[in-house]
């Protein structure tokens, strides 16, 4: 089976974890070269001939080797330029570094005899290292700046010992994973080892066990220390109990946490329960280490330099300068201590919930799950642990079904072909069968990049799911190969089946998501600009979300086919007509879903358009602009899918042309039926159960710019050619459109200026008046927050008459205690009154 | 005569020939730059101009004085540019036979190619 999954390789380190492989130290290895093939040197001075012969050079002339040009010459660091030359600043750190065994030496570092302040101090910063080094920042800089992990075996104290070699033996195994996982980028972080050993002879249960008991011992004298009833206690004696305390809580935490991550590790995600229970014992005890952080030794409060910062004794922020890379320098700022602690909190709670992952059915639940844990930007750890548990290394789904078996799950779910069906006569068609697993071995590696894309950050995704529809549209064809050779066959024996358009509309539906979440990528991104939103917003609307609804409705009818398809594997065609029950597989909810956002997008689509028709968004009016540049550019990747078709410029002018219709749309219109998608959206997604946070909020979304869109088209601010503003920030792809004020009026104000207006035109009725007053309540109960919400007895009464609801708006409008509302001329109570 | 822009041809003008001869006879050649601040650069010289702003390739950078004790590990710089304002003093590997005859196949190809051996060489 060819290779599933890219591997990113890294030059000088294997991705195995220490303990596997014999112990490199590259940094001794180097020096070890440099010195046997040291050359002997003869120098002579040639200072003053050099300068002269120099100088007899004209002006940008250069003295170079064959095969070295400007183009080289530019790649070359510049010394003494702070910007590009790490070693300057080692030379004015006017104090001397030293190593672990020489500061041990003269003094200035223990390794005995610490106390547990120390212990706590030297702890906590570790961890702050470690949290700093996960963010992206290099080992040499964070974790290796504590000079107890460069030689661990010379420490005396247990608990430092004990305590220094899991933390290596952490950091070594989340080096593996996230490099195995191969989902990071070089901002993302940085996987060089240097060289450093990180205690390898040491074996897992070991260093498990040599943690447990030094654990087990603070616990006994933390017990033993306890306040008891009616006993007196010295302050002294209470903060003894609390220091040793803390020392045992946080032994207990690296424990859990070193113990959790190699749960995660074991084969065929048979840890997962015992990463839970201590994924939750974790989570138990992190509030005592956040209050027991000022226990520890803290750093003097001296001024920091760009690449010196204040430490506690035993970190020493420079000891590996001489093997950074020759780069330019990189100031690692390390995290402070409680920050440290609450990313830790946060990376504890993205792991327990990724625990359930297995749980979830097919491989589509779990493609959903994986894009929605993206979206909530996780840190590379758990991105790097959630893809290793779907593909592990023996690339097997949770490490033990095969990834065909798992696909042909997710097809039979998704749209059941006969293929697939035991009931049909084709299943045990030999032929069928190797076509079959054939079309599914090829299109193992495209799905699983799928997944593997969404482990990326959040940035990286738009280029990976553009490259990834060159894969899938090769799929496509062969799918589509594979379903007419089984409609031949399938028609000899059921003739009114079709076995067209199965398979290929299963990789149809991932063209076509990933074509989505490239397009809503521009978005999240923010790259395209307001006139740009036009050809946007249309080929979301008239073309990929249309074709993913029916392709959606395409595979739900296969599905209901399937169900009611005759048992074909019975002999004798006993033709039990099963009862009509509930559908069992059904893909109502994603229909409805999509559809729904088809809507949404159908309405920003007719609303830019109407601005545009109304002079309030303009064309620009660059000197190099050309809009069908910009359209090809935008949708370039979408050239190599065959189905669906790309739309070129032109026959996208065509399309969306309004003179086709006749007689032309109004801006009136066009908002109106703005206004009528978002109405739409707003009651397919209410329709939809569950309702997750986000269904929620782009409910809200939508009736406001219903909202926007009546006021529109009722003339508000019809005489401003002030552009509409899109506020992304309640989400990041669905905008409300927001009419900037040109004055600084309240909401209020404008709605009662709508009233007045609705009030002068005779023909609106009482129902209309109150419905409108209601949604325009709701709006305003969005907008004004905290003051509306006591008076939501006036929101909830929505089934009382149109008089009450009236009086109470009006009741309301008194609270909000603005003049022009409630006097003016009392003609607003006037009005009301009227149309009860 | 070649139609390529003057500054890169390793013909100059007619001024500063011998000048530039001696310069060209350097190249390649192992060279030991010091620097205002007191380190040392080892490489391969590679280029300079004018304003004696100097390229070494496979460059080794040591913060003590040569030859101090005890022996130091240089850090790895790779190519590297000095502006020739912050040069102390430059030397050079001289690879000639004692004897006086240059041996400019032998010794020099194989300290170039020791310097080409180097794993750090770009």
């Amino acid at each position: 089976m060819s290779k599933i999954l890219p591997r990113k390789i890294y030059d000088e380190q294997l991705d195995l974890p220490q303990s596997q492989e014999s112990s490199l130290n590259m940094a001794s290895e180097i020096t070890e070269q440099v010195s046997v093939d040291q050359p002997k040197y003869n120098w002579v001075d040639i200072t003053q001939e050099f300068f002269s012969a120099s100088s007899q050079l004209q002006l940008g002339e250069l003295v170079h080797t064959n095969m070295f040009g400007l183009f080289e010459a530019m790649s070359a660091i510049e010394m003494m330029d702070p910007k590009m030359d790490a070693g300057m600043l080692c030379n004015q750190i006017k104090r001397k570094v030293l190593t672990l065994e020489q500061s041990v030496e003269e003094g200035s570092v223990k390794i005995s005899k610490l106390d547990h302040c120390e212990l706590i101090g030297i702890m906590d910063s570790s961890l702050a290292c470690l949290v700093t080094w996960i963010e992206g920042h290099s080992l040499a800089q964070t974790v290796f700046t504590n000079l107890y992990l460069h030689n661990p075996y010379i420490i005396e104290d247990r608990c430092l010992k004990c305590f220094c070699i899991v933390m290596l033996k952490t950091v070594d195994l989340i080096r593996e994973r996230i490099n195995r996982a191969g989902t990071v980028e070089e901002e993302d972080f940085q996987p060089m080892s240097y060289g450093f050993r990180m205690a390898g002879d040491v074996s897992d249960s070991r260093a498990l066990g040599m943690i447990k008991e030094v654990e087990e011992e603070f616990g006994k004298i933390s017990k033993n220390t306890r306040p008891k009833a009616g006993q007196d206690r010295t302050v002294l004696q209470e903060t003894q109990h609390q220091l040793v305390t803390a020392v045992h809580i946080r032994l207990k935490f690296f424990r859990l946490f070193y113990s959790a991550l190699l749960s995660f590790v074991k084969e065929k995600c048979e840890g997962l329960q015992m990463a839970q229970k201590q994924l939750s014992q974790i989570v138990e005890i992190l509030p005592a280490i956040i209050s027991t952080i000022s226990f520890g030794v803290q750093e003097e409060s001296s001024q920091a330099s760009k690449n010196d910062y204040p430490t506690i004794p035993g970190f020493e922020p420079l000891i590996n300068q001489r093997l950074l890379p020759p780069t330019f320098p990189r100031y690692t700022i390390i995290k402070g201590r409680l920050e440290s602690v609450n990313y830790i909190k946060i990376l504890v709670q993205k792991l327990q919930s990724i625990t359930v992952v297995p749980e979830l059915g097919s491989l589509h639940t779990i493609l959903e799950f994986f894009m929605e844990f993206s979206r909530s930007s996780p840190c590379v750890l758990s991105r790097s642990l959630l893809q290793l548990m779907l593909i592990p290394p023996n690339r097997r789904v949770f490490g033990s079904q095969s990834v065909v078996d798992s696909l042909k799950d997710t097809i039979r779910n998704f749209i059941s072909p006969p293929g697939l069906s035991p009931k049909s006569s084709i299943y045990n068609h030999a032929q069928a069968k190797e076509y079959i697993d054939a079309l599914l071995t090829r299109a193992a590696r495209p799905i699983c990049t799928l997944f593997q894309i969404t482990g990326h950050n959040r940035a990286r995704q738009r280029d990976k799911w553009a490259h990834i529809l060159d894969d899938l549209s090769n799929l496509q064809e062969e799918a589509d190969k594979v379903d007419a050779y089984l409609h031949t066959l399938l028609v000899q024996t059921e003739r009114n089946r079709s076995h067209l358009a199965c398979f290929g509309t299963w990789v149809l539906y991932h063209t076509l998501n990933a074509m989505i979440n490239y397009t809503l990528s521009g978005f999240e991104l923010e790259l395209y600009a307001t006139f740009e939103y036009h050809y946007v917003y249309w080929y979301l609307y008239e073309l990929l979300y249309a074709w993913m609804v029916s392709t959606l409705h395409r595979a739900d009818s296969f599905l209901l086919d399937a169900e009611n398809a005759p048992d074909m594997s019975q002999k004798g065609r006993s033709s039990k007509k099963s009862k009509k029950k509930k559908r069992a597989k059904t893909l109502a909810r994603e229909l409805t879903i999509a559809q729904a956002y088809q809507q949404m997008f159908g309405g920003y689509y007719k609303a830019v358009v109407a601005f545009q028709l109304c002079g309030k968004l303009k064309e620009p009016k660059f000197k190099f602009d050309n809009e069908e540049v910009r359209y090809s550019h935008r949708f370039a990747p979408f050239s190599t899918v065959l189905t669906p078709p790309m739309v070129h410029y032109a026959q996208y002018k065509e399309m969306s042309d309004l003179g086709r219709y006749d007689p032309l749309p109004t801006t009136q219109e066009m908002f109106g039926a703005a206004c009528k998608c978002f109405c739409q959206a707003k009651e397919l997604l209410d329709s939809i159960t569950p309702q997750t946070e986000e269904i929620q909020t782009i409910i809200k979304i939508a009736k406001t710019n219903f909202v926007v869109m009546k006021l529109v088209v009722g003339g508000h601010k019809e005489d401003s050619l002030d552009p509409p503003e899109f506020d992304f920030t309640q989400h990041n792809i669905f905008p409300i459109i927001k009419l900037i004020q040109a004055s600084s009026l309240p909401l209020w104000e404008q709605l009662n200026a709508l009233l007045y207006r609705f009030a002068r035109n005779k023909s609106c009725t009482a129902i209309i008046c109150s419905k409108l007053l209601y949604i325009l309540w709701d709006c305003l109960y969005n907008e004004a927050g905290p003051v509306l919400r006591n008076h939501t007895y006036a929101y909830h009464n929505r089934s009382q008459t149109d008089r009450d609801q009236t009086s109470r708006w009006i009741q309301l409008l008194n609270t909000l205690s603005t003049p022009s509302l409630v006097t003016g001329t009392g003609k607003t109570l006037k009005i009301k009154s009227q149309y009860c | 005569m070649a139609v390529d822009s003057p500054n890169l041809t390793s013909s100059g003008t007619s001024g500063s020939r011998p000048e530039r001869q001696k310069l060209e006879n350097w190249l390649n050649k192992s060279m030991r730059i010091r620097m205002t601040d007191g380190r040392t650069l080892v490489g391969v010289f590679l280029c300079t101009d004018c304003d004696c702003n100097i390229i070494v390739g496979s460059c080794e950078e040591y913060l003590r004085p040569p030859d101090s004790q005890p022996k130091e590990d240089p850090r790895i710089l790779g190519l590297a540019m000095i502006p020739g304002k912050h040069i102390v003093s430059i030397e050079i590997d001289d690879t000639t036979v004692p004897q006086g005859s240059e041996n400019l196949d032998g010794s020099e190809a194989a300290s170039v190619s020791a310097c080409f051996d180097h794993p750090d060489y770009m």
